[in-house]
């Protein structure tokens, strides 16, 4: 039975522990909204290069820009977007779980697969595995810019160009809500131009409409292709962020709450321990006064 | 026309009623003038000017696209700034130190060089921009 002493000190620690579970909580959700806005700003962006480059590549055939061409998958680079700091529940581990088991099991079916690790936790993993890594760039998540990502995105449609990878994927946390991440796999070059239904019904009125293009079809690919890597890039940062964040705040929220539990029991504890000594004391002098007598 | 302009930052501008556009395409300028037929036409680094009912302004755009259906135009550019929110002195460092950083390379070095020369013309973009200023 611990002291009453012990008890107290227990319970201011808990105490303590539950006002920062709370505020990070509270920061979390705070950058959490953050996030999903910036997420919302880029949409639109996206979401056109995304129509031009369908629109485009639909009338012209895949050998006329390298980054469209599919080649055969030997050598493979996996991107690994993972947090730099922790307290945020299993989302990087879950992240990490996966890349590995896409190492382990060869599901990609590459020869080779490298590995370039974005943020600290990834990089901490890997490393103590020994896996292989290309390339490592932290605190990317920390502060999401979209020039850091173009850089990113620049050295590794440089190493995809020169034949180093035959092919890049993003492994990485989709945002689904504030409480449910999900992690995903995708390819991010070379790029397969992709069109839902709902784009298409949407440009349905654009049919028969004759487009001029300056200078031609092809020049234009050419420009805006890079730049869809970067912006795939980008929202997969942004939304890992987003759900990081969300993660965090589901994290921190339970913590808090088993702080709350551990706080009452406590008490009790505590109150049930002051009551034993008073009645100890009581019966101590009880019998004094009683053997006096 | 309405035009439209969009970055990854989000909507630069949104719905502006303009007369004409004068935009900097990969291989020239061009201007837009209303009635123009159905482009779209790729965009490089340079200055665009509109001009419509409250006057003239200028923007610094770098890279992305246009396209021009009936009486929209929807830029789509990776930067696009304002001529009056360009501080001139710092443009104009930044394009000493682009251009610093340029002489220091050799166009051997393939597509890093690349980059340098654009990081070049985007900042004399800016600050030519910045300079001219919106116009009258």
């Amino acid at each position: 039975m611990p002291t009453l002493k012990q008890i107290r000190r227990r319970l201011t620690s808990v105490k303590n522990t539950q006002k920062i579970t709370r505020a990070m909580k509270l920061v979390a959700a705070a950058k959490l909204r953050r996030a999903q806005e910036n997420m919302l700003r880029a949409q639109p962006y996206a979401n056109r290069i995304r129509e031009v480059i369908w629109d485009l590549s639909e009338h012209t055939s895949r050998d006329v820009h390298p980054l469209l061409q599919v080649r055969e998958e030997k050598k493979a680079l996996m991107l690994v977007v993972t947090s730099d700091r922790g307290m945020c529940g299993a989302f990087n581990s879950n992240i990490n779980r996966r890349a590995e088991r896409y190492l382990r099991t060869k599901e990609g079916d590459h020869e080779e697969l490298e590995l370039a690790l974005l943020g600290r936790k990834g990089r901490d993993y890997f490393r103590r595995r020994r896996y292989p890594v290309f390339k490592e760039y932290m605190e990317v998540l920390s502060s999401p810019s979209f020039d850091r990502v173009t850089e990113i995105g620049a050295e590794v449609t440089a190493r995809f160009l020169d034949g180093g990878h035959d092919a890049v994927y993003v492994v990485y946390n989709e945002f689904k809500s504030a409480i449910s991440q999900k992690v995903v796999v995708e390819r991010l070059l070379p790029i397969v131009p992709e069109h839902d239904e709902a784009e298409v019904a949407a440009e349905a009125h654009l049919q028969g409409i004759e487009f001029g293009y300056e200078p031609s079809r092809e020049a234009i690919l050419n420009a805006v292709l890079p730049l869809y890597v970067n912006v795939r890039l980008y929202f997969a940062v942004l939304e890992s962020l987003a759900a990081e964040m969300g993660a965090r705040m589901t994290a921190m929220e339970s913590a808090t709450k088993n702080a709350g539990e551990l706080l009452s029991r406590l008490t009790l504890q505590y109150n049930k321990a002051r009551q034993a000594s008073i009645t100890k004391e009581m019966l101590e002098i009880v019998s004094g006064a009683e053997a006096m007598r | 026309m309405k035009l439209d302009v969009v970055t990854q930052e989000g909507a630069r501008v949104k719905g502006l009623e303009v007369d004409e556009v004068i935009l900097p395409g990969i291989v020239g300028e061009m201007g837009i003038l209303p009635g123009h037929k159905a482009m779209v036409m790729g965009l490089g680094i340079g200055p665009m000017t509109l001009r419509g009912p409250s006057g003239e302004d200028r923007f610094a755009l770098s890279g992305g696209f246009v396209e021009v259906l009936g009486d929209e135009i929807r830029v789509l550019s990776e930067t696009c700034e304002r001529a009056c929110d360009i501080d001139v002195e710092r443009a104009r460092r930044r394009l000493d130190d682009a251009t610093a950083t340029l002489q220091a390379s050799h166009p051997g070095e393939g597509e890093a060089y690349n980059v340098l020369l654009a990081s070049v013309r985007k900042a004399q973009t800016r600050l030519d921009v910045a300079k001219a200023g919106p116009g009258r």
